[in-house]
């Protein structure tokens, strides 16, 4: 009953805000409250093990929760209470809230959701209202991306029930639940048809077209939740369609593991390269998003236990160090309405908050200790030289290093170099972002030395599946390489960190330089010449990569409408004549029929 | 018990009472439909625990059925008889807010709604015929009623094509007549296994071009987009909520419980295949929302057709209960669409998608009512319209096309493609506003916390439409419950 009634308070909750709506105090009060409520009851009510079905007549609705649905709901419900808080600060309506709340509620139950109808049932709500959520974004273009997302997510949705039926039709049954007895081809196509969903859920290339701009034109904090918080239903689904429902994977079907870690990996690697071409903020960090939920993809390719676990630790990363970096330049856009670098620069004064946090959270993103994104990563790269796959190891490293460039850009655009004119008596972001940048920044920073904390949780969830090879403790880790101790690799970045910091003090010799001030060699320029250099930050990687970037997955797709316009047009040929030209159908219609039965007349 | 004559008989005299009344004011017309639907849905509503499993037998002139004319009335008719009324209801309180009408539409309107009752009452197959006629004629008319070029346009190709294909039916009529010497569709059932297999696929032929034409089959449904483009929004709502309704029924009816089957079935099969992918393809690239509706419509029906058709490969109580589903949404779902299209259009003629962007953002209600109606028909979760499209994917792999579900799908995803598309515009920028008046919003409403209400409680529905359903499947309770024995 539990679920059932967390998913009913949370309907409720959305419809009451919707109603309050003018009323904007009582509403946020009441929006608050419930996140709230529904977190403390997900986190006190709801066990592992946990069954309930909801008879509707028509359809019996079947719930469970196991581990790894208590796993990603806890992140979900976490980063909804951070998004809603910041979001406050927003001009929204009332139904803004309710959509929110709807979208949620379809979230958790695809999380809860023990058969395929259902499953379908609430994946399709949850794109339905996220699709709202888009369409209520900020900018001109947020119809375009909102219109995009709805079909890419109906799309996946699509292939989800087409699976769905393939699989009751030969099983019989309509749990999820393994299907790998079936013969031949058809579980393949089952698996393939699953999979389809989650890949456009966590945006793994070819499925990732809507995920940049859908990102960059809804409202910035939900842009928190939603690449955070949603896209980890992608995760979930990965976990559910390779475990739960295909057990043997490995046994049967090693290479379909083998190229989804490839498609893991050039995600990673092509996002990678996308997001540092970006000079919007937004447009960086969606990119960045995608690349980091390609090392997710590859970890499950890998299929190996801590490979596993490492790659659900890296979700939990993703959560929280991309959820940040997008808090951080929500608040930068409240403060400076802009999310383009090019206008922005040298906010480190003005917003220190802000600076750490983004300044953690790219450290993180680029997986330097002792944050949340080394551990997994580090376990990623052993599982990786297990593995023995020279090409897909170097394809990852090399991922890896495009996070450190993007990252860069990232934080010089905005906090670094000249102070904008227009800037100069800007605040540090209000409550509500501060609020949940320190917020993330703990989890940030305690899982990143003691990891055990979480990999206790996720050994759980795959344990069951995969052989354990991974020993562990809060702060230590055993694997067949060696051993790390996370607490001394932290201490030991600290103190290089505080031994740089002594030789800069010490040996440097500095110039005290305002953060206004120009300065050039020789030439004399005037104090408000832009000299700030953010735009076409890495320009002669464009023109290394210039080439291969052009054979966009756009293009193919459009090839793809095409076909169907074409299609289209011939279609509608057909009623474009006049009465006579319709008599004539009708003629040639009966003159066709009565020529094919002519045997039976 | 009233008798459900009534419902015919009280019709046709509420037509003939509305030029009378209009002599006396201009404004009393418009007062009798309302009026004449209210009477017939009580006649009806106090008929349904009379209606059992079989079918109720209402002879007329004092005589028992092969010989008078009959109304046979099961569950099956009795629900689209309701229905078609419900909708002629709504539809005509709609009007009440419309006071430029002429008194003869009226008149058109209930004949109208008489001919699609007369159509799913009748037991007798000559009789189904006069009904279609009249159907049909005052179709022609209220579709020509805006009297504009397009309209006119639409209005006479729906004349030629309808002329064509209801004497063709008269043909199969005549064929039928000829050999079982009888006009009764329980006794020409009963004597179906005698008839040569020959006549019967020629007969079946005949009668099927006659109710293609109502049903949007694929090359008889070159009328439809543009008759539907050219009437006035309520006119394309009447179009494909009454009159479509009727020409299922008829389709079930002759199909099933005349021909059992038969090869009929397999050529609507084919048949509403190609009307679905067809249609659908062409409502992609249209950039005229109500002729897109159109497309859709008959995008729509041929999905109906081809489900329906299933029903041979398998005498399933499944497949029929689908083919309830999907019409009751199509009914009100596209209903609620063409309606909330003329509030959005201000009732101009303007529906271009770029002279309607934003407009939905300028009139919130009707803008919300058309995504409702967009959604149903789309089949989201939470609108009426999941239901029925899921019960047709099961339907489809019940009877073992699983490869027909694919299809279906990316149809449904073309689907999704040019509503969301129209939604997306309808919310993008300013529009211009237009204001809605009570009455109307008020009928919208109601269609629109149909698919709402029952989207998300569908169990009252699916119970009713099963029930109907079993009463079309039990084919031999109907025929021994008309002419008694077999």
């Amino acid at each position: 009953m539990a679920m059932f009634y967390l998913l009913l308070l949370l309907v409720l909750v959305g419809i009451v805000s919707f109603v309050l709506g003018p009323i904007k105090v009582l509403r946020n009060i009441i929006a608050f409250l419930g996140a709230v409520t529904a977190f403390f009851y997900f986190l006190t009510n709801i066990k592992p093990g946990l069954i309930y079905s909801l008879n509707i007549r028509v359809y019996n609705v079947h719930f469970e929760a196991g581990f790894s649905s208590m796993f990603f709901g806890v992140i979900i419900t976490a980063l909804f209470i951070i998004f809603l808080i910041a979001s406050f600060h927003e001009e929204n309506d009332g139904a803004y809230y309710l959509f929110a709340y709807l979208t949620l509620t379809g979230a958790l139950a695809v999380l809860f959701a023990k058969d395929l109808i259902s499953f379908f049932f609430f994946f399709e709500t949850m794109s339905l209202f996220s699709f709202l959520m888009v369409l209520k974004g900020k900018s001109d273009t947020s119809f375009r991306s909102a219109f995009k997302y709805l079909v890419w997510s109906v799309f996946g949705g699509y292939a989800f029930l087409m699976g769905t039926f393939l699989k009751v039709y030969y099983t019989h049954s309509v749990m999820i639940g393994d299907i790998s007895y079936l013969a031949g081809g058809v579980k393949l196509l089952i698996l393939i048809l699953l999979l389809a969903p989650f890949a456009v859920k966590a945006a793994l290339m070819p499925f990732h077209l809507w995920a940049p701009d859908a990102y960059k034109d809804s409202k910035d904090t939900f842009t928190v939740f939603f690449s955070g918080g949603l896209s980890k239903i992608g995760v979930f689904g990965y976990f559910l369609v390779l475990f739960k429902v295909f057990t043997e994977i490995a046994v049967k079907y090693p290479y379909f593991l083998k190229a989804f870690a490839w498609l893991g990996a050039i995600t990673a690697a092509l996002s990678g390269i996308y997001a540092f071409m970006q000079d919007d903020a937004k447009k960086l960090l969606a990119y960045s998003s995608i690349s980091q939920l390609g090392y997710v993809a590859v970890g499950f390719g890998i299929y190996t236990h801590f490979s596993v676990v490492a790659a659900l630790f890296h979700a939990l990363g993703h959560a929280v160090f991309e959820s940040l970096l997008f808090l951080v330049v929500a608040g930068v856009y409240y403060r400076t309405k802009t999310t383009d670098l090019r206008k922005m620069g040298g906010l480190i004064k003005r917003m220190p908050l802000s600076f750490i946090g983004l300044l953690f959270g790219i450290i993180a993103t680029s997986g330097i200790p002792p944050t949340i994104g080394f551990p997994s990563k580090w376990l990623l790269y052993e599982a990786l030289i297990l593995k023995g796959d020279l090409l897909l190891t170097s394809l990852v490293f090399f991922a890896s290093i495009t996070a450190f460039l993007y990252s860069y850009k990232l934080v010089h655009g905005i906090f670094l170099g000249k102070l904008h004119e227009e800037h100069k008596n800007v605040k540090e972001a209000p409550l509500g972002y501060a609020f949940g940048t320190v917020v993330l920044l703990v989890p940030l920073l305690v899982l990143g030395i003691i990891p055990g904390l979480v990999i206790k949780p996720i050994d759980y969830i795959v344990r069951f599946y995969l052989k354990p090879e991974l020993g562990y403790n809060l702060a230590n880790m055993n694997t067949p390489l060696g051993h790390v101790n996370f607490p001394v690799v932290g201490l030991v970045m600290g103190l290089t960190f505080a031994l740089s910091l002594f030789i800069y003090l010490i040996a440097g010799k500095s110039y005290r330089a305002e953060q206004t001030d120009n300065y050039t060699a020789t030439e004399a320029i005037d104090e408000d010449f832009e000299l700030h250099y953010a735009g076409e930050f890495y320009g002669f990687m464009k023109k290394a990569f210039g080439r291969p970037l052009t054979w966009s997955f756009e293009k193919i797709l459009n090839a793809f409408l095409k076909l169907f316009s074409f299609l289209g047009e011939v279609a509608r040929g057909f009623y474009m004549g006049d009465a006579r030209v319709y008599l004539f159908y009708v003629i040639a219609f009966f003159a066709l029929l009565a020529y094919l039965m002519g045997g039976k007349l | 018990m009233v008798s459900p004559i009534l419902v015919i008989a009280l019709s046709l005299f509420f037509a003939f009472v509305i030029p009378l009344l209009g002599m006396v004011s201009k404004k009393l017309p418009r007062l009798v439909p309302p009026l004449a639907m209210l009477v017939n849905l009580w006649i009806l509503i106090t008929n349904i625990k009379f209606v059992s499993r079989g079918a109720m037998l209402v002879t007329t002139a004092g005589l028992k059925p092969p010989i008078a004319i009959n109304l046979a009335i099961d569950r099956f008719s009795l629900l689209f008889v309701i229905l078609i009324q419900l909708i002629g209801l709504l539809l005509s309180v709609y009007y009440l807010s419309q006071d430029n009408r002429d008194q003869r539409f009226y008149m058109l309107f209930l004949l109208n709604i008489l001919g699609a009752s007369g159509i799913v009452m009748t037991g007798d197959i000559f009789n189904s015929f006069v009904f279609l006629e009249i159907l049909e004629i005052s179709s022609f008319g209220l579709v020509a009623s805006k009297k504009d070029r397009k309209a006119l346009e639409g209005g006479f190709k729906y004349m030629v094509i309808g002329a064509i294909g209801s004497s063709l039916y008269l043909l199969g009529i005549i064929v039928l007549y000829l050999t079982t010497g009888s006009l009764n569709m329980a006794e020409i059932a009963k004597l179906m296994p005698h008839i040569p297999e020959s006549i019967k696929l020629f007969a079946a032929l005949l009668l099927l071009a006659g109710i293609g034409v109502e049903v949007e089959l694929f090359p008889l449904n070159a009328w439809a987009p543009d008759a539907y483009h050219g009437a006035k929004d309520e006119i394309s709502t009447q179009l494909s909520s009454i009159i479509s309704k009727a020409g299922i029924y008829l389709a079930a009816r002759i199909f099933f419980t005349i021909f059992n089957g038969f090869y009929a079935l397999k050529i609507i099969f084919y048949l509403g295949v190609i009307t679905f992918v067809i249609a659908e393809l062409a409502a992609l690239m249209q950039k005229n929302v109500k002729r897109m509706l159109a497309y859709s419509s008959i995008g729509q029906m041929g999905l109906l057709m081809l489900i329906l058709s299933l029903v041979a490969k398998r005498g399933d109580v499944f497949v029929i209960t689908t083919v309830i589903l999907l019409a009751l949404n199509h009914a009100f779902g596209k209903g609620l669409l063409f309606l909330s299209l003329g509030a959005l259009s201000g009732g101009n003629g303007e529906y271009e998608i770029e002279n309607l962007g934003g407009n939905g953002r300028a009139n919130p209600l009707a803008g919300f009512l058309f995504t409702v109606g967009a959604l149903s028909i789309v089949g989201m979760p939470f609108f009426f319209g999941f239901w029925s499209k899921i019960s047709a994917l099961i339907s489809l792999m019940k009877t073992n096309v699983i490869y027909l579900i694919a299809l279906v799908l990316v149809i449904s995803l073309v689907e999704i493609y040019y509503y969301g598309n129209v939604i997306v515009n309808l919310f993008r920028g300013e529009g211009k506003k237009y204001g809605i008046s009570i009455v109307p919003a008020a009928v919208m409403i109601l269609f629109a916390l149909f698919v709402i209400v029952f989207g998300i409680w569908p169990h009252p529905v699916f119970q009713i439409a099963q029930s109907a359903a079993v009463s079309l499947i039990e084919r031999t309770t109907y025929i021994s419950s008309i002419i008694g024995g077999m």
